[in-house]
C-alpha cells in the first residue's frame, strides 16, 4: 500500500470501529426489537417464541388500561411542554446573559448550567421532595400566600404540569448552552446598527439577534425534542407513571409492560410504535431543515 | 450534500435518541444484567475435576462476612464452614446480590439467557409459583418425604412453599404485618396510648380524634403507589373478610367479592373522611413506616421483621416500645382475624446435578442454630416452631409476642407464575377507588385484566 493510498484509508480505519460499535449496539438490538414485537415473548420465554403477527400491536392500541390515546395525549403534552418551556427559557437566558459582560457571563452560565449536568434521576428526587405534600417547598410557598396545600403528584392534571417543570429545568441547560454559542457569533455590527437606528433590545432581538440565530434554534428545538420524548428516569421516580397510569408516557409504557408484566413482545411493540412516531416528527423535521436552509443560502 | 448527511444524521439522532434509552431489552442486553452478581470461578485445571463446587445464589445481607465489623450473623457462612467440613472435596460458593438483581439472574439462568445456573437460591415467596412453573425450581417432594424437620415448620407456613401440591421450596425466615401506632400521637389526641384500635371502627374513631386534636398529622397512612406494598398491605384487609385473591384452580380472581369491596371501600372511606391524605397516591410503605415513626402519620398497617421495618438507628428496644405500638390488624364487624405474610425460602436448582448436597446445604442453613442468631439481629420472624419458642432469644424485639400470635394467622399471596404481573391491576383498582371509581368497578376491571394474565 503506497502512503497516498494507506492516508486515504486511515479516516475510514478510524470511522471503521465506531460503526460496528453502532452496528452491534443499536441496528442489532433494534432488528431484535422489531422481531421480538412480532412474537409472543415473554422474560420467560425468550428463547425460540412463537409468531403473532401483529397481535402485540392490537392488544396495545386496544388495551383499556390505559388507552393508548391516553398514553399519546401524556406523551404529546409532556414533549411539547419540555420542548416550549425550555426553549422559552434557555433562549430567554441566553438573551439575558449576553446582556451582561463577557466575565459575569462566563459565571453565570456555569450557575445555569448546574440542572442540566445533574443525573435526571437526582432531578427527579429532587423535584418530587418539593412537590412532597408534607415538606416540600411547593406548598409551604402556597401556605405563605394562604393557599392551601395542593397533592401535586396525584391528581392528573397537576402531576404533568409538574412533571413538565421539572423536565424543564432539567433539559434547559443544553438550550442555554447552544444559544449562548450561536449569540456569541451574531455580528456586532448588526446590533449596533440596530442601536444607532435607535431600535428598542427587543426589537433588535426580534429583528436581528433572533433571525441570525434561526439554526441555532432550529438545533436547540430538535435536542428539547428529543428530550422530551425519551424521557424516562425523571418521570419513573417522580410518579413511576401513575396513579391510575395517568402519567404515563410511551417511555414508561414500554418498560411497565416489558419488566413488571414480563411482556416482552408487547413491551418491543410499544418500542415500535415510538420509534415510528419518531420516524414521522423526523421527517417533519427534516422537511423544516430544508426549508430553513434555502433561506440561509 | 453537506446539509443533507446533516439533516439525515439529525434525522438518525431523534429517532434513536427517542428510543434508544428506553428500548425493549434485547437478550443480549439482558445477559449483561447478570454481571450484577459476583464473579464465579469457573473449576480449571485437573485438580477441579475432582473438587465439586455448590453454587448458592443469594441475597446480599444474609452472607456479610461474618468477620467484618459490625455485620451480622450469616447462617450461610455458619453452614459453610460446617458443609465443607463434613464434604472436603465440596467448595460451597456464596454468592448475595441486592433484590432485583436477585430476581433478574434467577430469570435470566431460567429462560436460559445466562449459563450459569445455581445449586441452591433463596426466593421470595412471591417468586415461587414463577420459579416452579417455569422449571427454575426442583420438586421437594422427595426430600420432604423423609424430612422429619418439616413438622416443625409453622402450621400457616408449611403448605405455603407448595406449587401445585408439590413442595418446591424449604422456608428460610418471614416477616409479618402488624397494625403500628405512634404512641405520642395517641397521646396527643387524648387516646389510650396502649390501646391497639381493635376494628375498623376503633380505627375510624380514633383517626377522628387524631385529626381533631393533633394539627399537622395525618391520622391513618398506607401506600396506594405504584408498589407491590400497595397490595401487600391491602391484603391483611381482604383476607380477614373471608375473601381470597384469586380461586383455588388459581385461574380466575376472586378479590372482587363483596369481601374484597368492603376491605377497598375501607381504605377509600380512610381517604373521603380525611383520615389519610390523597397523596398515599403517591407512596410506598417505606417512606410511610418511617413517617409514622416521626409522628407524621398516626398509624398504619407495617412489615414487621425486615430490615425497612426495623426500629430507626439509634433506638433502644425500650425508646421503641415506648414510642410504638404495635398488634394484630383490626377487624371489620363479621371477620376473622388474619394477617400477611412474606419472606425467603430456599430452592434447588431443577438442573442441578448435586441435589442431594444442596438439600443437606438446606438443612444446615435453616437449622435454628444458624438461622435464629440472623432472625435475631435482622429482625426477622422465625418460620419454624423452635425458633418462635425461643422467646429469650428476642426480647431485643418488644413485639415478638404480637408477631408470633400473627404467624398464625398469616396467609399468602397464591404462588401463581405471573403473579408479578397482576399485582399490577389490583393496586390501579386501589389508586381509581380512591380517585373516585366506584369499588366495585373498579375491582371488576382489575379482576378482568387479572383473568386476562392469568388464561393468557
Amino acid at each position: 500500500m503506497t502512503h497516498k493510498s494507506f492516508g486515504r484509508a486511515v479516516p475510514w480505519l478510524l470511522l471503521a470501529l465506531p460503526l460496528l460499535l453502532l452496528l452491534a449496539l443499536i441496528v442489532v438490538p433494534y432488528a431484535m426489537t422489531f422481531f421480538y414485537s412480532t412474537t409472543s415473548a415473554t422474560f420467560g420465554h425468550l428463547n425460540n417464541p412463537k409468531g403473532v403477527g401483529l397481535d402485540n400491536f392490537e392488544s396495545v392500541l386496544s388495551s383499556h388500561t390505559p388507552p393508548f390515546p391516553s398514553v399519546l395525549l401524556v406523551t404529546t403534552i409532556f414533549t411539547g411542554g419540555t420542548l416550549l418551556g425550555s426553549l422559552g427559557l434557555g433562549t430567554g437566558l441566553a438573551l439575558s446573559l449576553h446582556t451582561v459582560s463577557s466575565s459575569a457571563r462566563s459565571i453565570l452560565l456555569a450557575i445555569y448550567l448546574i440542572p442540566w449536568v445533574i443525573a435526571a434521576v437526582v432531578i427527579g428526587y429532587t423535584w418530587r421532595l418539593m412537590y412532597d405534600p408534607q415538606i416540600g417547598l411547593a406548598n409551604t410557598l402556597l401556605g405563605a400566600v394562604g393557599i392551601a396545600p395542593v397533592s401535586w403528584l396525584t391528581d392528573r392534571t397537576t402531576a404533568i404540569a409538574a412533571l413538565v417543570v421539572a423536565n424543564i429545568w432539567a433539559t434547559y441547560g443544553i438550550v442555554l448552552l447552544i444559544m449562548s454559542g450561536a449569540l456569541a457569533n451574531v455580528a456586532p455590527n448588526l446590533i449596533m446598527s440596530g442601536q444607532i437606528d435607535g431600535a428598542s433590545y427587543a426589537r433588535i432581538v426580534r429583528r436581528v439577534i433572533l433571525p441570525s440565530v434561526r439554526p441555532a434554534f432550529l438545533l436547540a428545538g430538535l435536542v428539547a425534542l428529543v428530550s422530551g420524548l425519551n424521557v424516562f428516569d425523571l418521570i419513573y421516580v417522580m410518579t413511576g407513571g401513575g396513579p391510575v397510569y395517568q402519567t404515563e408516557t410511551l417511555a414508561l409504557e414500554m418498560f411497565r409492560i416489558t419488566t413488571r408484566r414480563g411482556n416482552v413482545g408487547e413491551g418491543a411493540s410499544v418500542t415500535v410504535i415510538l420509534f415510528s412516531l419518531s420516524l414521522l416528527l423526523a421527517i417533519g423535521y427534516v422537511f423544516i431543515w430544508r426549508r430553513e436552509a434555502r433561506k440561509w443560502t | 450534500m453537506k446539509k443533507l448527511s446533516l439533516v439525515i444524521l439529525a434525522c438518525l439522532s431523534l429517532v434513536m435518541s427517542a428510543c434508544g434509552s428506553t428500548a425493549t431489552p434485547s437478550p443480549a442486553a439482558a445477559t449483561g444484567a447478570a454481571t450484577v452478581a459476583p464473579a464465579t470461578a469457573a473449576p480449571s485445571g485437573t485438580a477441579a475435576a475432582a473438587k465439586q463446587t455448590l453454587k448458592v445464589w443469594t441475597r446480599n445481607y444474609t452472607v456479610q462476612d461474618p468477620t467484618a465489623a459490625g455485620s451480622g450473623p450469616s447462617p450461610f457462612f455458619a453452614a459453610k464452614t460446617k458443609f465443607e467440613a463434613a464434604h472436603p472435596n465440596v467448595t460451597v460458593e456464596l454468592s448475595g446480590v441486592p433484590y432485583d438483581p436477585q430476581y433478574q439472574r434467577l430469570l435470566l439462568s431460567q429462560n436460559g439467557s445466562i449459563g450459569d445456573r445455581p445449586d441452591v437460591f433463596l426466593m421470595d415467596n412471591i417468586w415461587l409459583g414463577q420459579f416452579s412453573e417455569n422449571g427454575m425450581a426442583a420438586n421437594l417432594d422427595s426430600y420432604y418425604s423423609s424430612w422429619t424437620g418439616a413438622s416443625d415448620i409453622s402450621d400457616a407456613y408449611v403448605a405455603s412453599s407448595k406449587w401445585n401440591g408439590s413442595q418446591y421450596g424449604v422456608w428460610a425466615y418471614s416477616d409479618i404485618r402488624l397494625f403500628i401506632w405512634n404512641k405520642d400521637v395517641f397521646k396527643a389526641a387524648g387516646l389510650d396510648p396502649e390501646k391497639a384500635p381493635a376494628t375498623w371502627q376503633d380505627v375510624m374513631d380514633d383517626a377522628a380524634a387524631i385529626k381533631a386534636k393533633v394539627p399537622g398529622v395525618s391520622p391513618v397512612a398506607f401506600p396506594a403507589g405504584s408498589f407491590e406494598a400497595t397490595v401487600d398491605r391491602f391484603y391483611p384487609y381482604l383476607f380477614m373478610t373471608g375473601s381470597t385473591i384469586l380461586d383455588p384452580t388459581n385461574k380466575k380472581a376472586t378479590f372482587n367479592d363483596a369481601g374484597g369491596q368492603k376491605a377497598v371501600q375501607f381504605l377509600v372511606d380512610l381517604v373521603k373522611k380525611g383520615y389519610a391524605s390523597q397523596d398515599v397516591l403517591g407512596l410506598d410503605a417505606d417512606p410511610v413506616v418511617d413517617s409514622v415513626y416521626a409522628g407524621k402519620y398516626g398509624m398504619m398497617l407495617a412489615t414487621v421483621g425486615d430490615a425497612s421495618a426495623a426500629r430507626p438507628a439509634g433506638m433502644t428496644s425500650e425508646q421503641f416500645k415506648a414510642k410504638i405500638g404495635a398488634a394484630l390488624p383490626p377487624l371489620c364487624d363479621g371477620c376473622t382475624q388474619a394477617t400477611a405474610a412474606g419472606g425467603w425460602m430456599l430452592g434447588i436448582g431443577k438442573e442441578s446435578d448435586k441435589k442431594d448436597l444442596a438439600w443437606e446445604y438446606i438443612m444446615d442453613v435453616t437449622d435454628g442454630a444458624n438461622m435464629v442468631p440472623f432472625d435475631v439481629f435482622f429482625v426477622r420472624v422465625p418460620v419454624r416452631k423452635t425458633g418462635l419458642a425461643q422467646a429469650d432469644a428476642f426480647k431485643a424485639d418488644p413485639y415478638f409476642a404480637e408477631s408470633a400470635k400473627a404467624i398464625t394467622v398469616a396467609h399468602f399471596p397464591p404462588f401463581v407464575a405471573s403473579y408479578t404481573q397482576m399485582i399490577e391491576p389490583i393496586w390501579t383498582a386501589i389508586q381509581a377507588s380512591i380517585q373516585g371509581t366506584p369499588v366495585k368497578e373498579a375491582l371488576d376491571t382489575a379482576a378482568k385484566d387479572v383473568d386476562k394474565i392469568l388464561n393468557p
